[in-house]
Order: C-alpha cells, then structure tokens, then sequence
C-alpha cells in the first residue's frame, strides 16, 4: 500500500491504512471511541494512520518493529502493544521475529519492560492460534 | 512526639545525611515560596522515614541511588551518591547498584547513572583536595 491517489483525503487513507494494518483491532479501537470522543478516532485515522503509515520512506514491516519496540519500551502501553502485535504480524513479521524485537528491549529498557512485552505477545499469539 | 520535635529531628539526621554544606545551602535559598515544601520534607522525609531504626542507612542509600536511576531523577541522584558516602557506602558499593539498575532500567539509564556518579566523584576529589593557595 502507501501510494494513494492524489485527491485521497487524510482521513480516507487513514481509514485504509489503518484496516490494512491493523484490521480488527484497529476497527475495534476505533468503534470503541464512538460514543465517547468520535473527534479523537479521526485524528487517529489521519495523523498517524494518514500521515505517518502512509510515507513511502519505509515499508509497513520495519514500521511496525520500529513500533513494538517503542511500545515495548515505553512499558505503560500494553493494549497497544497487543494490537501493534497484530498489526506487525498482519504485516508480515513473523512470531519469532516479534519475540526477537521484545527481547532486544531487555537491553535498552530493562527486563521487566521486555517481559511484559512477551507476555503481551504470548497473549496475541495464542489469541489467533 | 509533637511536630517541633520531629522537624528538630528530622533536620539533625538531613545534615548528618546530606551534610552540612547542603543543607545550609538549601536553608540560604529557602523562600517563601519553597518554606512550606523545605518544612515538609525535613518533617516526613527526614523525620519520619530517615529516621526510622528498621534499616540502616547504608541500606537506605543503596535502595535510594536505584531508585533515583530508575525513576530518571538526574539531580536528586547525584545528591544521593555523595549522601551516600556519608552514610559509609562505598564507591564499589555504588557500581554495583548501577550494574543491577541496568538489568531492571536498561543499559541506557545505567550509562548515564555511571557518568553521573563519575562526575559527583570528581567534584568530590576536588573538593577534599583543593588546589594550593598562592
């Protein structure tokens, strides 16, 4: 994906973005803001979905690791974690791959951050089976 | 005992802790502003938990450098690295704390501990040795 027609606005190529990569839990994310801050799940379509995902200076893989390893190290952000999870295997990562990606955090973020990561993704994995 | 006593405490064991050029220092720069908070932490920081007998305060040093690292608190660290050597920690004592932070805070944050306790160590060294006087 990435290249999008010209006249597409931010908020229809997040929309697309955001159900290529994340799928349903992107979908659940979003229909979960409905009643409370509908304005928010728009700019979650356009800046990070529309903006970001969509530059063409990166494929979607590294995106993602470049992202589990963020949220991995930031170690208060489990439920994006878990759908980040999703979205990098959706991406084409691969299970070892992620667990690779957590582990490497033990080192810039310390064990108990890279352990919760693998739990995280112990969760996502045996979620999809 | 009553609030006076504790203060009065409170402040014997902050200038044993921290030492006597800090904490006249801070009583120097103490403001309106900042009485109230100085009053506070001398009270329940030094009277209350300082204080206490259940640990000694060698082991309240070491627990205090790492959590400092791990709660990313640049200044208060380096305070806590020359309270320390007050309280008979050792700088080989001190490495080992920052060695078990990068474990649990990631290399990182245990790298930059590392230069700032090299750094308290110079000022240190400077300090006890100051250059001759012409």
């Amino acid at each position: 994906m990435t290249q999008q027609p010209t006249n597409e606005s931010r908020l229809e190529r997040g929309k697309r973005a955001l159900a290529e990569i994340d799928g349903e839990a992107g979908h659940n994310v979003v229909a979960a803001l409905a009643d409370i801050a509908p304005d928010f799940a728009t700019y979650l379509f356009e800046f990070p979905f529309g903006d970001i995902y969509c530059r063409p200076g990166l494929d979607l893989r590294s995106r993602e690791i470049s992202t589990i390893a963020a949220l991995t190290a930031m170690g208060n952000a489990s439920p994006q974690l878990k759908v980040h999870i999703e979205a990098g295997l959706n991406v084409g990562l691969t299970r070892e791959e992620i667990t690779e990606i957590i582990m490497q955090m033990a080192v810039y973020a310390g064990f108990p951050a890279a352990l919760n990561g693998l739990f995280a993704a112990k969760e996502v994995f045996a979620r999809r089976g | 005992m009553d609030e006076k006593d504790r203060h009065r405490q409170g402040q014997s064991v902050r200038r044993e802790v921290l030492g006597d050029v800090h904490v006249d220092r801070a009583l120097r720069q103490r403001t309106a502003f900042s009485e109230d908070f100085q009053d506070l932490i001398t009270r329940y920081a030094w009277g209350e938990i300082w204080t206490r007998p259940g640990l000694p305060r060698h082991t309240r040093s070491l627990l205090t450098l790492s959590m400092m690292v791990a709660l990313n608190r640049d200044a208060e660290f380096q305070l806590h690295v020359r309270a320390a050597a007050n309280n008979g920690v050792t700088r080989d004592e001190i490495k080992e704390v920052l060695l078990q932070t990068a474990i649990y805070c990631g290399v990182p944050a245990a790298n930059h501990a590392f230069h700032l306790a090299v750094g308290v160590f110079q000022d240190m060294d400077r300090e006890a040795s100051p250059p001759p006087v012409d």
